[in-house]
């Protein structure tokens, strides 16, 4: 029965819908419900995506849809950071007037995170990178009387219209060229044609369009800005998810290429240029949310490389998950962090926290040493299957590189902890209570368990292993 | 169990060290000091007696042993028999500031020539060797208030610390060879090998016993209290290169040129240490020239294949230096100073005349004194290889006349006309005196050796054979005595004349120990200074270093062409050293920027980068849209290339 | 459960420390201390229970942590791993009883220590390659706190140089060590099974690429250590000299590059005399007699070295701004007395450390 396939696709689509309908009845000061409603279906679509999880890989929908282990880790992955979000974001919007429906466009931007990653269709991939995308702009701009946010929203729509032009124009050339954009017939009509100038053009534009939501190089300039400026929960949630979906999209897509296409080149260089810009423009930031978009970007080129070897090496996939999985508990804690200091954002203004609030500064220390790939957080088990599968795949070179990188970004992450530890004279300052309270020590709490614990992590990302590879 | 006989003084010296400093009586602290060495005596006797020996494991490969042999045995009976009087004298002569640790240094020494004297391997010997090393330093340096006695120690040390990487060597070569360290296992070493431990040894004997070029560090260690000197030069420090090479000679003696070697060097040394004593304005440097010269003695004596000349003639040079260096002490104490021209303005006790006179003969070698006997032993034991030989040692015999008669005229020339000079610090006259009156006994008994049966008896107790001296070489010898003797006199009522005149030129190059001081200063000490300076700031700028001392280098050679340029001013143009300097002043400059930017250049360059990317994020969008025009382009081109380049067109 | 409590006793202590606000400067000292003692009892406990005639690696403990990848909790001591470790125990213990200004935050200080201190006898201790990584990081984690907190001069630049020195290089030890694993069969982080295998036997250029990144590793982990930064003004002074001991040769690649020793004086100490001369015949061998000639240059230099300091130490009138300086206390006393007491017991008598470590060495150089 297909439906029944989408149930937890369709949970969230109904939940949204019902939110946001329930949210111009409610009265203002109890749209926090909204926020409990919002867990709730989010809860209850992972709990579905845990209960299938031994079902067979397959695809659904006359063969639009994957349903195979990738796509239920995304699941479980962008579902996660949702709930986050939504944990962070009652006090945070508290005195918005329109409070309510922003739980119903976090669903739309994790629904369509979920869609990029399940695609097993172009059009379909089209649609999930649009509603992502269209959701997430509102998102951004919610602040709309600040003008940072304003910029922010703007720039990010106005790369983003480009850049998901530039996907469609590839989409429609493939489709051209095969008369189809169901994966398992674009794969056999790419080796029957395999035409390399138009393949070439086509999956060129198709990898700029989803280097959008990667928010790698050369279409990064948008994550700064939003995790600067866009609401907090916002800017993790959208730094995260967009990735998620847009990395196991990619990971697909690629796999259908021809032979005569070097795609690992083009991807290796786009990781390689990812890291060296994301960690080079984080230098010098003297402002702990871009830094911490900046060291997103540069996390974009460390995924890209499991994406390099993704055909040769089994773990690639599980390697590129389990760094997903890692870079987003890690990401999650930091903007948690932001957000229970009232999304304070100038590094001069965490002078001392280290004194003032220990455990904020134990967790945001924690945070940037996982960033690092210091064991034995979890950062240290994503960083460490990327290399190693890297390497595996006889790109060591690319491992250099990115080692070479991480020393770079220590940098950065040492200025912030420094400034962490540094002394300061006590100012007392005002916090966002508990609830982003808690979320931040449950989610600083799993950079360490996680670590710890890494085995789980793998074994999952294992088992499910190898995307629905679509037979020609 | 004769871990006891090198532990003892040491142990000792220990537990009583916090006696030494606190107590306020001299004598209490002679006597006790005294009599932990006699100790020590009884101990030696004892051990040998009941045949005590002595074996540490410390794995299968080492271990660590001390045992005696019949020449060992007589060196370590001379050691504290010396010993004894030198420490009564320390604690009632030396000044008493710190009287205690000086006391303590000099008991503990004891212990560590002991080991020296005993140790039955290498390894045994290179622990002695260095804690001697670090002793002597201490002593040296006594009085530390005085940097330039902290200079002088360090000197002395180093100088005699680069001689010890010889027995590194050795101990190296003979592990190597033999998988142990024992001396019995050195006699089945590959020629080769033999070869290379003998230059080991030898080398790290020459430098302890200051034999040329090594000689001059004992005009650094006169820095220290004349006590020191007694003791060092008399009986431990000095005689460690003597005492190894004596009992190495049997394994050693295959070595073609090792022979002819110590020959050589000793005799060089003799001759040597004979002009710079008979020249030297300075009555601590006399002795320490005489000592070197005496010691070179000995090396002849090995090197033509008698040790145990050399051991006697040790003994009984111990039994002389120290009441020699005594008498030193307290005329220079008295009179302010050891310069000779000073000391002969103050007048001495009496009754230090005779002792001294009976010291000084021993050291000139006059018939009937033993010292002469041993003397006349190394003469005929030259004369066994090649009679020049023999004549050249008579030579130098007649040159320790030479310096004992100055030293001895030097101080009691008109005696009786002279002012007392000042005493107040020391402690009272007969415990000063009294030491010397023992040692001064023991040269006088020392005569004994002259009959032939108790040099026969001697000979078969430590088992081995005298070379019998020959009637010539013993006339010769005594000519030669007397007129040193002569001439010595000579100098001394000259230089009277004179007054403190100014030394001439060539008195000078000798009484400075023909500049080898300054010579070691130059090659040894300041290059390993230097060297060990820059080592140590490696560890902040690890490329830095190399490189500068690169460019340092460049320096250096250029300066050479500077001076080679200016001394053969005729055959090399100025210029093209001139052009060298600018060169290496150019190249250093060079070669610091790059160390300065090496390390720093990454990050700094990282730096701007982040600068230079930050302001590509400039908020106009058609910077933003012309980046990704760009990428689009690179992409393609990049896949485009790929597949001209992989020929899948 | 000997290394595992030797690992979590200071943890834990250092958890203590980190979690209760409530210590006082002088419990917060009394505290560590306490505790620090107990891994070096543990030590001792493991140096009786050593066969110097057993296998190879002893006292194993082997706990799965992440089996996926074939990584596991693996403890376990050879001789030399038990010397150093040994020895590390009781630095540590001396660092912590030396009484230090912490600056008002005693608490901090001696929590970062003993983390440090777990973190270090974990690198010694390990039979895992991954996990000797994961104590190999956390050690420059809790050196970087120490350093920025109570260094000298600038401690934070120190630290961050000597975080982004020492982390360049140990990155390059994790691909290393990936090199290693990815060669192996079944992928394995297992010393043991590594050692028994040797995956990269006969792999020619691999094999020099992951030895030559294992080397870069360690290099740099040596040399740019700055541990002194951290250290009281007081002892700066014998900072140069356990600078040029490094490179005087005589520090052997093997363990030696691990030591995080939290301090050079007791490091100068181990190399003064009559100590080491077991060690200099390590060596000395034939044809490598030009390496000990090298060496015994640096025994020269060394001796400069020490003169130098000696010298501009102990020579000359006393200067005025030290008169008033209190001469060492008890406490300081016996722990130096302790240390220099090893210093020449194992001097006199190496047979006690010898023993231990020979049977490795033999092993390690492939001898009998």
């Amino acid at each position: 029965m297909p439906v029944s396939d989408l149930l937890p696709e369709l949970m969230v689509l109904i939940g949204a819908a019902a939110i946001v309908v329930s949210a111009s009845f409610l009265p203002h000061r109890l749209h926090w419900l909204c926020a409990v409603a919002a867990i709730a279906v989010l809860l209850a679509s992972s709990v579905v995506v845990c209960l299938r999880w031994n079902d067979p890989a397959q695809l659904t929908f006359s063969g639009i849809w994957a349903l195979d282990g990738g796509a239920g880790f995304a699941k479980l992955v962008i579902f996660g950071s949702a709930i986050a979000a939504s944990a962070l974001s009652p006090q945070w919007m508290a005195t918005d007037r329109r409070h309510g429906e922003y739980y119903g466009l976090l669903l739309f931007v994790a629904l369509g995170a979920v869609m990029m990653a399940a695609a097993a269709d172009t059009m379909e991939l089209i649609i999930g990178v649009l509603l992502s995308s269209v959701t997430s702009y509102a998102l951004v701009g919610y602040h709309r009387q600040w003008s940072p946010a304003q910029e922010a929203a703007m720039k990010y729509f106005l790369i983003g219209a480009l850049a998901n032009a530039l996907l469609v124009v590839g989409v429609v050339l493939l489709f051209g060229l095969t008369g189809a954009t169901g994966y398992r017939e674009l794969s056999a009509g790419l080796a029957a044609n395999p035409d390399p100038w138009v393949v070439t053009v086509a999956f060129v534009f198709i990898l700029v369009g989803l280097a959008f939501k990667l928010g790698a190089t050369p279409v990064h300039m948008w994550v700064p800005d939003v995790a600067q400026a866009a609401p907090a929960p916002v800017a993790a949630l959208v730094t995260i998810i967009t990735k998620v979906g847009a990395a196991v999209a990619l990971a697909r897509f690629t796999l259908l290429l021809p032979e005569n296409i070097a795609w690992p080149w083009a991807i290796a260089l786009m990781a390689t240029v990812t890291m060296i810009w994301g960690n080079l423009a984080a230098l010098w930031q003297t402002n702990l949310r871009r830094l911490l978009g900046w060291s997103a970007v540069s996390q974009s080129g460390y995924a890209l490389m499991a994406i390099v070897v993704i055909g040769v090496v089994d773990q690639a996939l599980a390697a590129l998950l389990v760094f997903l999985a890692s870079y987003a508990v890690a990401n999650l804690a930091a903007f948690s962090a932001v957000v229970y200091l009232r999304g304070r954002t100038d590094l001069s203004d965490y002078r001392g926290l280290a004194r003032q609030r220990p455990w904020t500064a134990a967790v945001i220390i924690l945070v940037l040493l996982s960033f690092l790939g210091l064991p034995p957080l979890v950062g240290f088990f994503g960083k460490f299957l990327l290399f190693s599968v890297v390497i595996e795949g006889g790109y060591a070179w690319l491992a250099v590189v990115a080692v070479i990188n991480t020393v770079v970004s220590l940098f950065y992450y040492l200025r912030v902890i420094a400034v962490l530890v540094l002394p300061r004279e006590h100012q007392h300052s005002a916090d966002m209570g508990w609830a982003a309270g808690t979320t931040m020590i449950v989610t600083g709490l799993l950079v360490l368990a996680l670590g710890l614990g890494a085995n789980g992590l793998i074994e999952l990302a294992r088992v499910l292993l190898a995307p629905y590879h679509p037979v020609p | 169990m004769l871990w006891l006989a090198p532990l003892f003084p040491i142990i000792a010296a220990l537990l009583l060290y916090r006696f030494w400093a606190t107590s306020p009586s001299r004598l209490a602290i002679a006597w006790s000091a005294a009599a932990v060495v006699f100790l020590e005596l009884a101990i030696v006797w004892f051990a040998e007696a009941s045949g005590w020996s002595g074996v540490l494991n410390w794995n299968r490969h080492l271990q660590l042993g001390i045992g005696f042999t019949p020449l060992t045995f007589l060196a370590a009976l001379v050691v504290p028999v010396v010993a004894a009087p030198i420490v009564f004298f320390a604690a009632a002569h030396e000044e008493p500031e710190r009287l205690g640790r000086l006391i303590a240094l000099l008991v503990g020494f004891v212990g560590v020539m002991q080991l020296i004297i005993l140790a039955r391997d290498l390894l045994s010997l290179l622990i002695a060797w260095e804690i001697a090393g670090a002793f002597s330093w201490l002593l040296i340096g006594h009085r530390f208030q005085d940097p330039e006695r902290g200079r002088n120690a360090s000197q002395a040390f180093l100088v005699t610390r680069a001689g010890d990487l010889g027995l590194y060597l050795a101990a190296f070569v003979a592990f190597q060879q033999a998988g142990n360290l024992a001396y019995a296992g050195l006699d089945q070493m590959s020629p080769v090998a033999a070869s290379l431990f003998a230059a080991g040894v030898t080398v790290a004997a020459f430098s302890k016993s200051a034999q040329l070029p090594f000689s001059p560090w004992l005009f650094a260690a006169m820095s220290g209290p004349a006590s020191v000197s007694a003791l060092l030069h008399a009986a431990t420090m000095v005689a460690a290169g003597v005492v190894l090479l004596m009992q190495l000679q049997p394994m050693l003696a295959d070595v073609s040129w090792f022979g002819p070697v110590l020959m050589t060097v000793g005799l060089a040394t003799a001759l040597a240490g004979g002009l710079v004593a008979a020249a030297s304005p300075h009555a601590k440097r006399l002795l320490a020239g005489s000592t070197s010269a005496h010691y070179g003695l000995m090396f002849v004596a090995i090197g033509a294949g008698y040790p145990v000349v050399a051991l006697l003639h040790f003994a009984l040079h111990a039994l002389m230096k120290a009441p020699l260096f005594m008498v030193a002490g307290i005329a220079g104490h008295q009179a302010g100073s050891y310069n000779l021209a000073n000391i002969a303005r103050v007048r001495l006790p009496d009754s230090l005349i005779y002792t001294s006179a009976i010291a000084a003969l021993a050291l000139a070698g006059l018939f009937p004194l033993g010292a002469a006997w041993t003397k006349e032993g190394v003469v005929s034991a030259a004369g066994v290889v090649a009679p020049w030989l023999a004549i050249v040692v008579m030579l130098a015999g007649g040159l320790s006349a030479v310096y004992a008669a100055r030293f001895q005229w030097s101080l009691f020339l008109r005696h009786k006309e002279k002012q007392p000079g000042n005493s107040s610090t020391s402690g009272p006259a007969w415990q000063q005196h009294g030491p010397l009156y023992v040692l001064a006994v023991l040269v006088l008994s020392g005569s004994v050796l002259w009959l032939p049966t108790v040099n026969r008896e001697l000979g078969a107790w430590l088992a081995s054979s005298f070379p019998g001296i020959r009637l010539w070489e013993f006339v010769v010898s005594m000519v030669l005595v007397l007129l040193g003797l002569f001439a010595g006199y000579r100098m001394v009522t000259t230089e009277l004349g004179q007054g403190g005149r100014r030394l001439s030129a060539g008195r000078d190059f000798l009484a400075r120990w023909l500049f080898l001081p300054q010579l070691a200063q130059r090659f040894v000490v300041m290059p390993v200074d230097a060297l060990s300076r820059r080592l140590a700031t490696l560890d902040d700028k690890a490329v830095d270093a190399v490189v500068r001392a690169g460019a340092r280098f460049a320096l250096w050679l250029a300066s050479v062409g500077v001076r080679s340029g200016e001394s053969l001013s005729d055959l090399l143009p100025r210029g093209g050293a001139r052009f060298g300097l600018a060169l290496a002043a150019t190249s250093s400059r060079c070669l610091e920027w790059l160390s300065d930017q090496l390390p720093e250049a990454p990050s700094r360059l990282s730096g701007l980068a982040g600068h230079q990317i930050r302001r590509l994020q400039s908020g106009m969008l058609h910077h933003y849209y012309s980046l990704m025009a760009a990428g689009v382009g690179v992409f393609v081109l990049t896949l485009l290339f790929a597949i001209i380049k992989g020929g899948l067109l | 459960m000997i290394l595992t409590a030797a690992l979590a006793i200071p943890l834990l202590g250092a958890l203590a420390l980190a979690l209760w606000t409530g210590w006082s400067q002088s419990a917060a000292r009394r505290w560590a201390v306490a505790v620090s003692i107990i891994p070096l009892a543990l030590m001792a406990l493991a140096w009786w229970r050593f066969d110097n005639n057993g296998a190879m690696f002893q006292l194993v403990e082997e706990v799965e942590w992440v089996p996926t990848l074939g990584m596991g909790f693996r403890l376990g001591v050879d001789g030399i791993a038990l010397a150093v470790a040994a020895m590390s125990a009781l630095l540590f213990t001396a660092a912590i009883a030396y009484p230090v200004d912490t600056r008002g935050s005693a608490r901090q200080y001696y929590a970062w220590l003993l983390f440090l201190e777990a973190a270090s006898l974990g690198v010694f201790l390990t039979l895992d390659l991954l996990l000797f990584y994961v104590f190999f990081d956390l050690t420059l984690v809790g050196m970087y706190f120490l350093i920025a907190g109570w260094g000298h001069g600038k401690p934070e630049r120190a630290a961050l140089k000597f975080f982004i020195y020492t982390l360049f290089g140990s990155l390059f030890l994790l691909l290393a060590i990936l090199g290693l694993y990815l060669a192996a069969d079944p992928l394995t982080f297992d010393m043991r099974e590594l050692i028994a295998q040797q995956p990269l036997a006969g792999a020619g250029v691999i094999a020099s690429v992951v030895m030559a990144a294992f080397l870069l590793g360690f290099l740099i982990k040596t040399p740019l250590a700055r541990f002194h930064t951290w250290l009281p003004a007081a002892r700066c002074p014998r900072r140069r000299a356990g600078a040029s001991f490094r490179h005087s040769g005589r520090r052997v690649v093997e363990n030696g590059d691990l030591w995080p020793d939290p301090d050079p004086v007791q490091h100068d100490g181990r190399h003064l005399h009559p100590v080491g001369l077991a060690s200099r015949y390590s060596g000395a061998d034939f044809r490598y007699l030009w390496l000990a000639g090298v060496a015994l240059l640096g025994l020269l230099i060394s001796a400069a070295l020490f003169l130098r300091i000696l010298q501009s130490l102990f020579f000359g009138e006393l200067p005025d701004r030290w008169k008033s300086m209190p001469d060492l206390n008890a406490i300081e006393v016996s722990v130096l007395g302790v240390l220099l007491g090893l210093v020449v017991l194992i001097g006199v008598y190496p047979a006690v450390l010898i023993d231990l470590v020979e049977t490795s060495i033999v092993w390690l150089v492939g001898g009998q």
